[in-house]
């Protein structure tokens, strides 16, 4: 049976291909490619700095996690090290990107299976969320902000003052929807003892990030390797215990408010300084700058258009927590000012993957809970 | 020079040791340890990554490919580990030309990275249960990420009124595709000799 292309609870498009017998799933097999950008290929022709948008369309819905990683990992190439200011931001903003995410991934995973609204209650906050994109960057979604050599603007004033008061409100609305779906019969019949995959199966089949945790192994990346400045700021890591769907939904429930917890320690100890790479061979000069300095005009010209060059040999495979998991670029340098190979890991893919396996013997609605509690983007798994 | 942590010394000492009949090269490069094998003992060594008790490398992370069309052997595949239990990642890699043996028995996560390789540069595992193409278009004919592929393609598809269905035309851009290519051409001629 075709759990088709175009079908609401399809995240997207993936098309599954089911074989059942009555109700009961005999064997999944996930047909991706609907949604084949040629990512990867495009990177190739691209510079370092062009390449950058191509992130943001990745996991559509966390965006700036993507930009991170990969601004991380020709960070790593080039071998320079950003700005204690520029770090701050980067974590100010891969925290908004996780709220983003897990109400997305929560919201949308509660319309598939039937509850309608906190779906709209979470977009409204997503709404707010985005707001600090664009107030920052020009764009609610796809903000190309997060740089290699540092971040692309600082911040406008007032901008930290909002987020202090999105951070006191948002506890709020997490426990109006949690009050809707947590202790919810309905919820719980539908969710718990579903999709269960154990530590060992998870580790496996390549899970990562929530599907890992929600089984009991504690690895968060922003722990275990921390990057930017993690280690010095305060931070639990929710750790489910029976790995079923119901686990997963409260592990992103609390990391939403663990994020609310960083957020809060990252404004209250927010450096002044600056926000990009002071080498101009790596990063632009400011447009004030270029516009009365020769040699700021030049390094503007010459990095925008040829743009900066990694030396022959050089890869890295650079990882971050992204809130759905494992996001990891793999950059290949050849000598010149594009990427070799640019390979894109996406949590969701291995995610995907083991979907067959989670979901054998189970019945055909509890499809549609398992590939929510997964949370699947299309926009990375086919790239 | 790189430093290298207690446990990539204790991996790097005891792959030297235990398995150099595997190793073909080891390099230090930021970020960590990579091992370049030999083809013949490959699946020895994934297996004897996952197996022992000082590697314990669990998890395969990712599997890809590069595409060097000039050398012998064509297809760089870099495999990544990581180890849960000593919080360590390992890169090894293996030139091939043409096929290269699966270890899906091995690693169960590979399977569909395999199947990607396949897909989108024509490199076959010989053993995997299911080896058919992934992210390409269903009757897709070609393999994408080759250097020799061109970024614009082969063919293009339409709509066509007339027949009422899609149609496959050779790729006909109004325009060349133009690619700057802004290195001053002084660097460029550096570039390519050390290259």
């Amino acid at each position: 049976m075709n759990f088709g292309p175009q079908h609401p609870a399809a995240h997207g498009v993936l098309r599954l291909v089911l074989e059942l017998e009555g109700e009961v799933i005999i064997r999944v097999d996930p047909h991706i490619g609907l949604l084949h950008r040629g990512t990867e290929k495009l990177i190739e022709y691209r510079t370092y700095l062009q390449a950058l948008p191509y992130m943001d369309r990745l996991d559509y819905v966390s965006t700036i996690c993507q930009e991170h990683a990969y601004s991380l990992a020709v960070e790593q190439l080039v071998g320079v090290s950003v700005p204690l200011r520029a770090q701050y931001i980067r974590v100010l903003f891969a925290e908004i990107t996780r709220i983003l995410n897990h109400l997305m991934a929560v919201t949308t995973h509660a319309l598939d299976v039937g509850a309608l609204t906190p779906f709209l209650w979470g977009f409204e906050e997503r709404e707010k969320l985005m707001e600090f994109y664009e107030r920052v960057s020009g764009a609610r979604l796809h903000a190309s902000f997060i740089r290699p050599g540092g971040v692309c603007y600082d911040l406008p004033m007032g901008l930290l003052d909002d987020v202090y008061s999105f951070i006191s409100q948002f506890g709020y609305r997490l426990n109006e929807i949690e009050e809707l779906l947590t202790n919810n019969r309905i919820w719980k019949q539908r969710l718990v003892d579903i999709g269960c995959i154990s530590v060992s199966d998870a580790v496996q089949f390549g899970f990562s990030g929530v599907m890992v945790r929600g089984s009991g192994l504690v690895w968060d990346l922003r722990r275990i390797s921390p990057y930017e400045v993690y280690d010095q700021l305060e931070f639990s890591i929710p750790v489910g215990s029976n790995g079923d769907c119901y686990d997963r939904y409260l592990v992103r429930i609390e990391e939403m408010r663990q994020s609310l917890r960083l957020l809060f320690s990252c404004l209250s100890s927010f450096p002044i300084g600056l926000v990009r790479v002071d080498d101009k061979k790596l990063t632009p000069p400011s447009r004030a700058f270029m516009k009365y300095s020769m040699e700021s005009l030049i390094h503007h010209f010459k990095l925008y258009t040829e743009g900066m060059s990694v030396n022959f040999g050089r890869r890295c495979y650079t990882a971050v927590e992204a809130p759905k998991g494992e996001f990891g670029v793999l950059l290949v340098a050849d000598g010149s000012n594009r990427p070799y190979r640019c390979k894109l890991r996406s949590p969701g893919y291995f995610h995907l993957q083991g979907l067959n396996s989670m979901s054998v013997g189970h019945l055909l609605a509890d499809i549609v809970a398992i590939v929510g509690t997964q949370d699947l983007v299309f926009g990375e798994i086919d790239r | 020079m790189m430093m290298l942590d207690g446990c990539a010394l204790r991996v790097l000492s005891i792959a030297c040791k235990q398995f150099s009949n595997c190793i073909k090269g080891v390099v230090v490069r930021e970020g960590g340890l990579v091992f370049q094998l030999r083809v013949e003992f490959f699946l020895l060594f994934l297996t004897a990554l996952r197996k022992h008790c000082w590697f314990q490398l669990y998890q395969l992370v990712d599997l890809t490919c590069q595409d060097y069309p000039d050398r012998c052997n064509r297809y760089w595949l870099v495999y990544l580990f990581l180890s849960h239990r000593f919080n360590f990642r390992l890169i090894v890699e293996v030139s091939v030309n043409e096929f290269i043996l699966t270890c899906i028995s091995i690693f169960p996560a590979v399977g569909w990275a395999e199947r990607e390789v396949w897909d989108l540069f024509g490199l076959r595992f010989v053993g995997h249960p299911d080896l058919r193409r992934l992210l390409t278009d269903y009757g897709f004919d070609g393999y994408p990420l080759r250097k020799d592929f061109p970024v614009v393609g082969f063919l293009e598809v339409r709509y066509d009124e007339q027949v009422k269905r899609l149609v496959f035309e050779p790729t006909e851009l109004v325009q060349h595709y133009r690619q700057f290519s802004f290195v001053a051409p002084w660097l460029e001629l550096i570039r390519v000799n050390n290259n």
